[in-house]
């Protein structure tokens, strides 16, 4: 690929007393400020929210410069969707600097979900199956059978994130917690407690991207998107709002969408030195560590016992606290690894820094229905 | 509220109930509930009676009460759920006759009848636990 990101902008992620939309205008002008770029020296923009408002209306905001802008939404990787048409836009030739924004403000609590929104019968709601955090509990719940891992490995993964979002100014959560009180906490779903989940929340995230070609003459810091890679599931996996599954798993979306995205990076797992993964619960984080690549199915506690997770581990992973210490502001979540990333590799990330200046990073998100997006970036 | 009415969720089979499932015409793909073309090649499914009994794949306890349209008695009871395998596949279902932490990957589970609406009409199902007459 020959896209670059040149500037990179959040709001905060939380509850806040400000609309979505503001949230998204706020994250949209750090992010070109960032860049040392003007909102009309944009020529394409992309965005999506799934309840903060329609992204395109940003324009009455940033300015009615009559540039294009698409509103997508694709469940939890409705950033990466954005991110995504952003860099067809320039690949294409048709954009020079693309903007990608997201932002959400939901509201408490699990999501509500229609049954005919999805194709499903009113009964299956009805009857209460058709619950997002029930759905995660399921799906490791037979994973930790399968591969016979330690349900107590749940709690340290959350602990690991909520570690480093105790020390993320833009995160929600901001207090450690040791594993012990995690496994402890209030059983929402079997095996996984209340601070095993990330929260809906609301936040605001964007970048600014361009050829990379003008990104080595605009600035010395760009970061190269190596690869972004978004698959849809195939037949058989294991998917949210499943009345029924296959007798065969197959290997999720995710699995595929790294796979692409590594190669068309022309590196592999082994050469990344950070990486943001969906962690929308403590199960999440276990799969995905395994399902992109890191590990075997089944290590993950070699990896995680080890500290290779840490910020000063060998394989730094969620620095930011990931969705477990930010929440999920559905569209601004997948923008806020792939800032958390170019903080990472430009040396400004604070208090997280991870040491000895990381030269690659990787990004993962998955979401409902069965799609993930995953990209590769480098310094 | 509406009636939930699932017509055609269960059918009686020489006196036995079981879930209407779906078939692929070509591929031999099943599916549940009925629907009218193969998630796996697009092909029209004919209707099947799935196994009434199975042994169960994956399991949780729903502990916090569901959004609307969630239909459950009121003050909220928490109730087990799981995967229920049938051979053909795995029919995600509401569990009853155990405690509910003392659920295991590998239980027997056989159908039962869920609850009915006003009328009087059974609108969803359970898996219980207990052997019955699994997939053959």
């Amino acid at each position: 690929m020959s896209v670059s990101i040149v500037g990179v902008g959040l709001h905060p992620f939380g509850r806040f007393d400000i609309s979505g939309r503001e949230m998204g205008l706020v994250a949209a002008r750090a992010a070109l400020a960032d860049a040392g770029l003007s909102w009309d020296e944009v020529d394409f923009a992309a965005g999506g929210s799934r309840d903060g408002g329609h992204a395109d209306s940003l324009v009455s905001d940033l300015g009615l410069t009559g540039v294009p802008f698409v509103s997508v939404y694709n469940g939890c990787g409705t950033a990466g969707s954005a991110v995504h048409t952003c860099v067809q836009a320039i690949e294409a030739g048709t954009a020079e600097v693309a903007l990608a924004v997201g932002f959400d403000k939901h509201a408490r609590g699990a999501f509500a979900s229609s049954a005919a929104e999805y194709g499903l019968p009113d009964w299956y709601a009805a009857d209460g199956m058709m619950v997002t955090t029930q759905f995660f509990a399921l799906k490791i719940q037979r994973y930790l059978h399968d591969h016979d891992l330690d349900p107590m490995l749940l709690a340290e993964i959350a602990a690991l994130a909520l570690r480093n979002g105790s020390i993320t100014p833009h995160a929600w959560r901001r207090r450690a917690m040791p594993a012990d009180e995690i496994a402890a906490a209030t059983m929402v779903n079997d095996p996984l407690t209340s601070f095993m989940f990330c929260s809906p929340s609301e936040g605001g995230a964007a970048i600014v991207l361009t050829s990379t070609e003008r990104a080595r003459q605009m600035s010395a810091r760009s970061i190269e998107l190596r690869a972004l890679a978004f698959r849809t599931r195939r037949f058989g996996t294991f998917e949210v709002f499943s009345p029924w599954l296959a007798p065969d798993i197959a290997a999720g979306a995710t699995v595929d969408a790294a796979l692409a995205a590594f190669e068309t990076a022309g590196i592999g797992p082994e050469d990344i030195d950070v990486a943001q993964l969906q962690d929308t619960e403590a199960g999440a984080a276990l799969m995905h560590l395994a399902e992109c690549g890191f590990c075997p199915a089944g290590e993950q506690d070699r990896l995680i016992r080890s500290g290779a997770l840490a910020i000063d581990g060998t394989l730094p992973v969620n620095t930011d606290g990931g969705l477990i210490a930010n929440g999920e502001p559905i569209g601004a979540s997948g923008l806020r690894q792939i800032v958390e990333c170019v903080l990472q590799l430009q040396g400004r990330a604070g208090d997280r820094q991870v040491p000895g200046e990381p030269r690659t990073a990787f990004t993962q998100v998955y979401g409902a229905p069965g799609i993930s997006v995953c990209s590769v970036l480098a310094r | 509220m509406s009636d939930v009415v699932a017509s055609g969720l269960i059918v009686d089979l020489d006196g036995e109930e079981r879930l209407m499932g779906a078939r692929c015409e070509r591929c031999a793909t099943h599916a549940f509930p009925l629907q009218a073309t193969c998630p796996r090649c697009g092909a029209p499914m004919s209707a099947v009676a799935l196994a009434a009994a199975g042994t169960l794949w994956s399991w949780t306890v729903q502990r916090l009460e569901p959004k609307p349209p969630y239909r459950g008695p009121h003050p909220f009871e928490p109730f087990a759920v799981g995967y229920v395998d049938l051979g053909v596949v795995r029919v995600e279902s509401r569990l009853e006759g155990k405690p509910l932490s003392e659920w295991q990957i590998g239980d027997p589970v056989r159908l039962a009848a869920g609850p009915a609406n006003e009328a009087g009409e059974i609108w969803s199902y359970r898996f219980v636990s207990g052997a019955g007459r699994g997939p053959e």
